[in-house]
């Protein structure tokens, strides 16, 4: 619910971290991708959020081998038309994290469509993790389950992705983990790049310079 | 109970809703002055007249079922997450119902309407207007609205909206190019106001109230207005904009988020000083915009022409159809869509024709009636 619901302290408390990666989480219209970046944001579920028009944004500092990570994550609107807008912020994106529903085969026939865009705006180094959503609707009742886990974790292995989890964030099943997990892959990619000693405001700096050396035109105008 | 200055602007709405004709003028100040149309009893009276509405006829739907429509789909995705917009006092029976109201309201125009896209937000405008004044008057206004102020939105892509959108950076550059540069160094796009100006800040704001007062003001103004509202916001919050990291993400996070605070009246009275500085035509000048491929500039002046001629209630009332507006000369010229340069040629081109045409006609004529009418010319003296 861009604009309305969520505060974010800007520059007051989460000031001091030691890595800051950038997150994108995408997926087809109603899948619930608002509703996993809020219940990972401020722990509670909102069933009626309203929709994601354009971007959204958040921040929250994670705690991983006494390191503090900073997330900055970038919930994006699912309707086909704001593809071109939500492109834009694919650039510099260190992970993307592809949504679907678990109970909707088309919003998982969409996901290569959605690769696509990844590999064509992010670049082909983002770490993607692929999450299959309303793990609690199939657990109750399980004839509305239209995608099999073990196709999910087959399509994710063919893509190289880190993974394929099934999470639900009704009843708050595996939403910490989702994040926290790509946040270490995150960070072990980034250890294993450089050496820690002078990786910390390195990595600050490199994030800057992908994000302009990546620069994608995202319209005729100048809307940037 | 009202206040004074409720009471007298009441008397003053009153008097220009019943003359005969109605002083859709007087209507638009009232819109746009400090505290706006602030009831919904008289919003549901003046909101019509402004967009130019007949509400005593509206037509009934003949077309295809509604559970046919490609976008039924999306539609109803929406529509089953707007509960935000809903007052809280609703109850479940009234909220459903309304959401059904909503559903055949907007199902309802884009069926009328094919060539139009149904995009994530446009239930946001429609939903205000279903609020104050019921299925049929959401309906009946919304439908001027799709082919006028929010035509560019419904294509099939978002190419116009995003010129739309670039209408805002002239206008921060002309009035503070500080903030402007600003925003550029930090490479934010101006994406963050996108759901402002699609759906006329009913996304973001928090009160039906709030939503009510910016319809207010947006009908009765140019259509490139939301542009205007959102650069007025933008700039009063400049020394907040400058203050943060010079970066995408600090600058979008702030910007996106309406403050709690923000007085919309005086953002109201900023936006319009700016509208009055810098008109559409310098910023599109500025920015190397042609105002001609946007339907919602273009389509302007007929759209206000037509606003102009209209009777009173009590008149539409027993069946007294307005009075047709006025024929402007450039009426009689080709569709608004092309530009006013085509349009010019088109009524130039028959003109300049028949006066060469006239020329050749007159210099032949002369040519060989010159013997005829001069004979003695030729008599040796």
């Amino acid at each position: 619910m861009e604009g309305s619901g969520e505060s974010i302290d800007f520059g007051a408390v989460d000031d001091t971290y030691h890595f800051l990666f950038k997150i994108v989480l995408i997926g087809d219209a109603g899948v619930g991708k608002t509703c996993v970046v809020q219940r990972f944001k401020h722990g509670i579920y909102i069933e009626r959020h309203g929709n994601t028009i354009g971007v959204d944004f958040m921040l929250r500092t994670v705690d991983i081998d006494g390191k503090k990570i900073k997330l900055q994550i970038w919930d994006t609107a699912g309707q086909e038309r704001f593809r071109t807008v939500t492109q834009s912020y694919y650039r510099g994106a260190h992970g993307v994290i592809i949504a679907y529903d678990i109970t909707n085969m088309e919003s998982f026939s969409h996901i290569p469509s959605w690769v696509d865009d990844i590999k064509r705006y992010a670049g082909p180094d983002a770490v993607m993790l692929l999450i299959g959503t309303k793990k609690d609707t199939v657990t109750s009742q399980p004839r509305l389950r239209e995608v099999p886990f073990n196709h999910a974790k087959r399509y994710a292995a063919t893509k190289h992705m880190l993974d394929a989890v099934e999470t639900s964030a009704k009843d708050n099943t595996n939403i910490e983990g989702t994040f926290m997990r790509m946040a270490r892959a995150l960070w072990r990619k980034n250890e294993g790049l450089s050496s820690v000693a002078d990786t910390e405001m390195s990595f600050r700096l490199s994030t800057q310079t992908m994000e302009k050396g990546k620069g994608h035109a995202c319209s005729s105008c100048s809307v940037l | 109970m009202w206040l004074h200055w409720q009471r007298e602007k009441e008397l003053q709405i009153d008097e220009a809703l019943r003359s005969s004709l109605v002083d859709v003028e007087a209507l638009r100040r009232h819109a746009v002055s400090m505290g706006g149309l602030f009831h919904s009893d008289i919003r549901r009276r003046v909101w019509p007249k402004l967009v130019g509405v007949n509400m005593y006829h509206i037509k009934p739907y003949e077309g295809a079922p509604l559970t046919e429509h490609k976008d039924r789909a999306q539609v109803l995705l929406d529509v089953r997450r707007c509960s935000r917009r809903i007052p809280e006092h609703y109850s479940e029976t009234r909220r459903q119902e309304l959401q059904e109201k909503l559903l055949r309201v907007i199902l309802r125009l884009l069926s009328e309407h094919p060539d139009l896209h149904y995009y994530q937000g446009f239930h946001d405008i429609v939903i205000t207007f279903l609020l104050v004044g019921g299925e049929d008057f959401a309906y009946a206004i919304v439908n001027v609205l799709v082919q006028h102020h929010i035509r560019d939105f419904m294509d099939a892509d978002m190419d116009r909206t995003k010129v739309i959108i670039c209408y805002l950076r002239p206008l921060l550059r002309l009035e503070s190019r500080t903030l402007e540069r600003f925003i550029h160094k930090s490479e934010c796009a101006y994406y963050f106001c996108l759901s402002w100006l699609i759906t006329w800040f009913g996304h973001v704001v928090r009160r039906l109230d709030e939503a009510c007062r910016l319809v207010d003001f947006l009908l009765a103004s140019h259509p490139l207005m939301p542009v205007y509202l959102s650069g007025a916001i933008i700039l009063s919050r400049e020394s907040e904009v400058l203050a943060v990291d010079c970066e995408m993400a600090s600058v979008h996070g702030l910007l996106s988020k309406i403050p709690e605070r923000l007085s919309y009246e005086q953002v109201i009275v900023m936006a319009q000083q700016l509208f009055e500085k810098h008109p559409p035509q310098r910023l599109a000048r500025n920015e190397g915009l042609k105002l001609g491929t946007s339907s919602l500039i273009s389509t302007y002046k007929q759209f206000s022409r037509h606003t102009q001629n209209q009777h009173a209630d009590h008149l539409l009332a027993r069946g007294i159809v307005s009075p047709a507006p006025p024929r402007c000369w450039l009426d009689w010229l080709p569709s608004p869509s092309f530009s006013l340069f085509l349009r010019l040629l088109a009524f130039v081109a028959p003109v300049l024709l028949a006066v060469i045409l006239f020329w050749i006609r007159h210099h032949y004529v002369r040519t060989n009636m010159e013997p005829t009418f001069s004979p003695r010319k030729s008599v040796p003296i």
